[in-house]
């Protein structure tokens, strides 16, 4: 009943638009008071407060949202579509598929769904429609492409999904490049397949000589050999993700230096948006663990999994369940709010199912991707049709070939776990 | 009065988020040295793991709740916010300012307390070198007691808009942030 209640007053806070780590803090603080009293609020309070931030895992958020920043700033984003135009903008649909591939580099760079979806619709989408493509289709694309953010590494979703879930962040951060890899293929099929349907609603771009081609990486490939380099020293077990963090962002600091991009007000810009970005995050993950910690003492965690283990049902029908909410919750809330608010219910279900942490965690980030492009309130649908100034209605449509295509990737992904598993399981 | 609370906040924001950029920067180069050092030199930094564990990850995150709440950078869903009238806003502003506030100063208490304790004892952790422990205790009251009193002033301020009906705090900007 006291759960119930607690559970109640947080979803009624979020509806207020409190800050989701206030409201969690807030409703975990109630509860505990409920609970317990001030001997266990006080103690709970005493050593959460500091455990959550001392981690040194934890450092590998700030220092990735550091690099996105540096890379930013070094204007190589800025150059990512226009290089991807320029490989594939002749073929059929080739500003779209540019935008989904540029979505995936943009992906590596900043981790953040909705600033992917924001950028790439100031740059791809008046360009596509120069060229003459049906809005529908240039902003269908813009908005599914900027969910890659989340899955391809180095991603903030999953190095949270691994803190909450008490799992190796290297091996999900390594996990999530198959998936990423076949999430970007999925994109660019769906959109050859539409532009097969219907030829006249992307025009062909013009073509460009090979030596052409090869002078636009020159804007984009300091960016490459970073993000290369810093997946690599994961996967190969030279450095820890928090190491490799650190080592990202120096030389993203390096990069944005030699190309005469830093000075000190842009260098105390970027680290600002970091220090407030991270300490976003942190205040979720705090608000997260004294919320957790309620949960905990209440015992409505075990009772959970026994009641759903109890259940006559195959796994598969449960897990499918698991991901029709998860996917709910994305036409909701923000991706780091569903996995602080889920992950610890929801992953010892899938536990004691059988299913592996690593490729649950990988397939949440994937379902909870598609709820951001899905009506009612698709958070990335919205964030399009703003900067692009379009009617949402035309973004909803546009994506949903793409939400179709994504739900026959997860099926593919649940029924083939080994494609989320096999790098990870091959780390030194 | 309440401008100078508010000039006086402003500034303390700007204050504590510079040690908090400069820890910030701290931990980035100190890794790169560490993993560096042990490459090359086989040397790594025996105290890089305690001293950021203890001391500087606490002072990115409380040295910055502060200015990040007042930049609302907070990340917060507000679709319902847009469909409420702007009294039904205050009343939510007002009652979730204050809790999180009484949540804040509750922290303020039991670190300020801790830390004094720690002092007056000489308490240290022992480590590669002997941290004094009051310092991360002491980094969690200071953030706390910055965000404790702005949520207090917002509060206020939005119970007193309500009351008085002049918006003498502005509302949070709309759309999820």
């Amino acid at each position: 009943m006291l759960a119930a209640f607690v559970v109640a007053l947080l979803f009624l806070l979020l509806a207020g638009g409190i800050p989701v780590g206030f409201a969690l803090s807030i409703a975990g603080v109630v509860g505990l008071f409920a609970h317990g009293g001030v001997p266990l609020l006080a103690g709970i309070l005493s050593t959460t407060s500091l455990s959550t931030v001392s981690s040194y895992e934890l450092i590998s958020i700030p220092m990735f949202i550091l690099m996105a920043e540096f890379v930013i700033l070094s204007g190589i984003a800025d150059n990512l579509f226009k290089s991807a135009a320029i490989w594939v903008g002749r073929v059929p649909g080739g500003l779209a598929i540019a935008t989904a591939l540029s979505g995936a580099g943009f992906g590596a760079i900043s981790g953040s769904s909705t600033a992917a979806a924001a950028t790439l619709s100031a740059t791809s989408i008046p360009a596509m429609l120069r060229q003459g493509y049906e809005p529908r289709l240039a902003c269908g694309v813009v908005a599914i492409s900027g969910t890659l953010a989340m899955l391809i590494p180095p991603s903030i979703a999953l190095i949270i999904f691994g803190i909450v879930a008490d799992v190796s962040i290297g091996k999900l951060l390594i996990g999530g490049i198959v998936p990423g890899v076949l999430v970007t293929f999925t994109i660019v099929l769906t959109v050859l397949y539409l532009v097969w349907r219907n030829p006249a609603h992307a025009p062909r771009g013009p073509g460009y000589a090979f030596a052409q081609k090869l002078a636009s990486l020159k804007g984009v490939w300091a960016m490459i050999v970073l993000l290369g380099f810093v997946t690599g020293v994961i996967y190969a077990g030279i450095a820890t993700p928090t190491e490799a963090s650190a080592m990202g962002a120096a030389g993203a600091l390096g990069i944005a230096a030699l190309l005469g991009r830093l000075g000190p007000k842009q260098l105390h810009s970027a680290a600002l948006n970091a220090l407030r970005s991270s300490c976003m995050i942190f205040m979720i993950l705090l608000g997260a663990h004294i919320f957790g910690y309620f949960f905990a003492l209440t015992g409505v965690t075990p009772r959970l999994v026994a009641g759903v283990s109890a259940l006559e049902v195959p796994p598969w029908a449960v897990i499918t369940v698991i991901l029709a909410i998860i996917v709910v919750l994305g036409c909701f809330l923000d991706q780091i709010a569903i996995l602080v608010l889920t992950v610890p219910v929801m992953l010892p279900v899938v536990m004691a199912l059988g299913y592996d942490p690593i490729w649950f965690g990988v397939i949440m980030i994937v379902a909870g991707e598609v709820g951001m492009v899905t009506p009612p309130v698709g958070l990335n649908a919205f964030v399009v049709a703003r900067y692009a100034n379009r009617p949402l209605s035309e973004v909803f449509i546009g994506a949903w070939p793409h939400v179709l295509a994504h739900f026959v990737l997860i099926a593919v992904l649940v029924a083939i776990p080994q494609l989320v598993l096999w790098l990870p399981s091959r780390m030194q | 009065m309440t401008m100078f609370m508010g000039t006086a906040l402003a500034w303390l924001d700007r204050a504590l988020r510079t040690v908090g950029i400069v820890c910030l920067l701290a931990v980035m180069v100190i890794v790169f040295c560490d993993v560096g050092a042990r490459y090359l030199m086989n040397a790594p930094f025996p105290w890089s793991y305690e001293l950021i564990g203890m001391y500087l990850m606490p002072a990115i995150f409380y040295f910055a709740v502060s200015d990040t709440l007042a930049a609302n950078h907070h990340i917060a869903v507000d679709l319902l916010r847009s469909r409420m009238p702007v009294a039904m806003i205050r009343i939510v502003e007002t009652l979730g300012s204050a809790a999180m506030a009484c949540v804040f100063m509750a922290l303020v208490w039991l670190f300020f307390g801790s830390a004094f304790e720690k002092f007056r004892s000489d308490s240290v952790v022992m480590g590669v070198v002997e941290w004094p422990s009051w310092i991360p205790d002491f980094i969690v009251g200071l953030g706390s007691l910055l965000v404790g009193v702005r949520l207090l002033g917002r509060a206020a301020g939005h119970l007193l808009s309500l009351l008085t009906g002049r918006a003498i705090v502005e509302l949070p900007s709309s759309g999820s942030r």
